[in-house]
């Protein structure tokens, strides 16, 4: 059963199927491993080991008392050996904390998460943030704002990007994890209904979570395969069939959206006391061995690489993320952290042209169309480039989502989205809230 | 036939309506009359009127309101200058007062001397690149080159030149100061507010290890301290691994100008009656360059 879907939005090919049929497969502990303190959306954190510390699986190794935020813990056992800044695959540069593993790991053990004050504070003391790549922490989303009635947690299983397969995966190989993470938390907000949104290009999926969810009553959805599906606004709209009113909290709608690898995070920190300290990433495209790797956060994206038996043929860029929404890497000794969906190699004739901003635009009005935000990109764009940021405003360039679908179909070959991103910096820089 | 009484009937009936709306217009112009200062209208003129906004204010128009009610004072026009400042202070009626007269400068000699860090495609703004991984140089203090100042000087005072660097006009800058808010390295240090009569600029804004940043770029100040040690009024210091000139105490010598072995310290400014073209990033090479 495919539902009709948002208004808007593309269909990029899929090319899914190199790693959609690989089972996830443990990456061995690497040789070093270097840990962000910031690797979600809020405030970053402070280191609270020093060089020279010996620290244990699942310490806590970075924290800070804001309300945004998410304490960082070591994924290995070993020793602090340097603290310093380090980029990050979102182009940033952010502290972190170099861990050298012990030669002999335990990676069953791990220290428990203690935290007192119910599933929220379980789910902020184990570090859990959303992981379909917005790295929003997920306890914030446990506590609705006062007088916000949540009625439906929405699973997020519809990984729209091209090429990224993890959620994929875990879906089909632990939905019992996923549906008991849900459970947890719709229990949590007082959400009666938990309804799971696949796209329907994952059968496999869909069937694994239907079969995992029914005692629970989970009602498992398939969705129009067309990107952006998986953003969390057309989410809502094609499951509840309302729109998120500008300005305000998906939670106004009654929804709460999580995706579903958070929800098995959630459901380890429940659970066992499991702090997030790894994650599935998909590592496809010109590589070797194309697969989802069980990866511990902090691993280079170059020893990733490496396991996934390094390149094949001449290499164009490598997108950290999906090709959609992701980034390509300036380098690659960045580290892997709860974002990273995937790391995609891609040949010079398969990356994205040479694009400059010298085309003009012809006025095709492609991109209000493909537009699932009901924005007009090019007058955005247009705006942002004669840097008339005021009049770029007009059109609300905070409602965007940076799906990039418009950048997809400018027949010209306009960086919209770069130049969409420009104007809502600035919009943002004077105050304008999402 | 011409109905006779049809005109006059139009022409009674539009006095009367003539006669009855200039009563009331009058009658409103005298009870809702705004007193409007004249020399609102003579400092605007005085004023460059190019509305570019370093002062702070909206607009040329609400400086000039300002100045005449005295919520500013007189030399409120950064960009104006002294001329202006006179000109103001005389319809004010005012002391006239003294303007620090300050100019842009380009601390960086980098451009195409500054190694990359990656290929950049994308759209030709240095605020837009600079979101990307902290810009596509090595150098964490260099110039882009993608001329966001450039686009924003409301003085057509500054060009990029062949080596990707902006060459600022010392004639057609104002020191408003816009370029330097509009540079994502401006804040830094890379586009600096310097008095008019700078005799020299460091073109080097770099803080980090000289080591580092000798790899990043050819061009920069390698913290080697000659100028230092050279300068015989003890103006220039080298700062956090960095040359910095004391213009209190400058005298333009141009000594340190010739012992850098970077060439990375220019001559600068209008008071040697030079275009800053001549000097930009030529060091000592100036034809003609001695020492005074």
């Amino acid at each position: 059963m495919s539902k009709a879907a948002f208004k808007g939005g593309v269909h990029p090919a899929g090319r899914k199927e190199a790693t959609s049929g690989t089972p996830i497969e443990e990456m061995p502990v690497p040789a070093r491993l270097v840990v962000p303190m910031s690797q979600h959306l809020g405030a970053p954190c402070e280191p609270t080991v020093e060089v020279g510390d010996r620290v244990v699986r699942g310490q806590v190794i970075g924290a800070t008392d804001a309300m945004v935020s998410a304490p960082i813990h070591s994924p290995v056992s070993g020793e602090v050996t340097a603290i310093g800044p380090t980029l990050t695959t979102g182009g940033t540069r952010v502290t972190a904390v170099s861990v050298t593993p012990d030669e002999t790991q335990d990676l069953a053990s791990f220290e428990r998460v203690v935290a007192e004050g119910g599933v929220p504070a379980i789910v902020r003391a184990a570090g859990v943030v959303g992981m379909g790549g917005a790295t929003f922490p997920s306890a914030v989303k446990l506590r609705p704002p006062n007088g916000m009635e949540i009625t439906t947690l929405i699973l997020n299983g519809c990984e729209c990007e091209p090429f990224l397969t993890c959620d994929d995966r875990l879906m089909v190989e632990m939905p019992e994890r996923i549906i008991a993470g849900a459970k947890i938390m719709a229990e949590t907000v007082g959400a009666q209904r938990i309804v799971a949104g696949v796209e329907d290009n994952k059968p496999d999926a869909i069937a694994a979570l239907r079969e995992a969810g029914r005692s629970a009553g989970v009602e498992v959805v398939g969705l129009v395969t067309r990107y952006p599906q998986g953003a969390e606004k057309q989410l809502i709209w094609a499951i509840m069939g309302v729109e998120v009113p500008h300005g305000q909290l998906p939670a106004a709608t009654g929804a709460l959206v999580h995706n579903v690898a958070t929800a098995a995070a959630v459901a380890d920190a429940v659970e066992r006391g499991k702090p997030l300290t790894e994650r599935v990433v998909t590592v496809t495209g010109r590589v070797a061995r194309p697969g989802n790797y069980r990866v511990l956060l902090g691993t280079l994206v170059v020893d990733l690489i490496d396991h996934a038996g390094g390149t094949v043929g001449e290499v164009g860029r490598i997108i950290a993320g999906g090709p959609m929404t992701g980034q390509a890497l300036a380098s690659l000794d960045v580290p892997v952290t709860k974002g990273t969906s995937g790391i995609v190699v891609l040949g010079p004739d398969e990356a994205a042209p040479d694009i400059h901003d010298d085309q003009p635009c012809i006025r095709c009005g492609r991109c209000p169309e493909a537009c699932p935000m009901y924005l007009e990109p090019y007058a955005i764009a247009n705006y942002a480039y004669r840097r008339e940021w005021k009049a770029a405003e007009e059109f609300h360039p905070i409602d965007c989502i940076e799906c990039g679908v418009c950048s997809y179909v400018c027949p010209t070959k306009r960086p919209l989205l770069q130049l969409i991103r420009l104007a809502k910096a600035t919009a943002m820089q004077k105050g304008a809230k999402l | 036939m011409v109905d006779l009484t049809l005109i006059l009937k139009a022409v009674v009936a539009l006095s009367v309506i003539g006669v009855v709306t200039s009563a009331v217009l009058s009658t409103a112009a005298r009870r809702f009359h705004v007193e409007v200062d004249p020399r609102v209208e003579r400092v605007l003129d005085a004023l460059p009127g190019s509305n570019c906004g370093a002062c702070g204010n909206p607009s040329c128009f609400a400086v000039a309101e300002a100045i005449v009610v005295g919520d500013l004072p007189a030399n409120a026009c950064v960009a104006g200058g002294q001329a202006v400042a006179d000109e103001v202070s005389t319809i004010m009626g005012a002391v006239a007062c003294e303007v620090a007269v300050v100019v842009s400068a380009r601390q960086c000699g980098g451009g195409d001397r500054a190694a990359r860090a990656y290929e950049y495609s994308g759209v030709q703004s240095c605020a837009a690149s600079a979101r990307l991984a902290g810009g596509p140089l090595v150098c964490e203090a260099g110039c882009f080159g993608f001329g966001d100042c450039m686009r924003a000087c409301p003085f057509d005072a500054i060009v990029m030149d062949e080596r990707g660097l902006p060459r600022i006009d010392l004639v057609k800058c104002t020191g408003c100061g816009i370029c330097a808010k509009e540079c994502p390295r401006g804040g830094a240090g890379l586009l600096r507010l310097v008095p008019e009569d700078a005799p020299v600029v460091v073109r080097c804004n770099a803080h980090d290890k000289p080591k580092d940043r000798k790899a990043a770029c050819s061009a920069c100040c390698i913290a080697c301290k000659r100028c230092e040690k050279d300068c015989p009024e003890d103006a220039i210091h080298v700062i956090d691994r960095l040359a910095v000139v004391d213009y209190e105490k400058c005298t333009g010598c141009g000594i340190c100008v010739e012992v850098c072995p970077q060439n990375c310290i220019d001559l600068h400014g209008r008071a040697r009656g030079s275009d800053a073209a001549d000097t930009d990033g030529v060091g000592k090479n100036v034809p003609g360059f001695t020492t005074a």
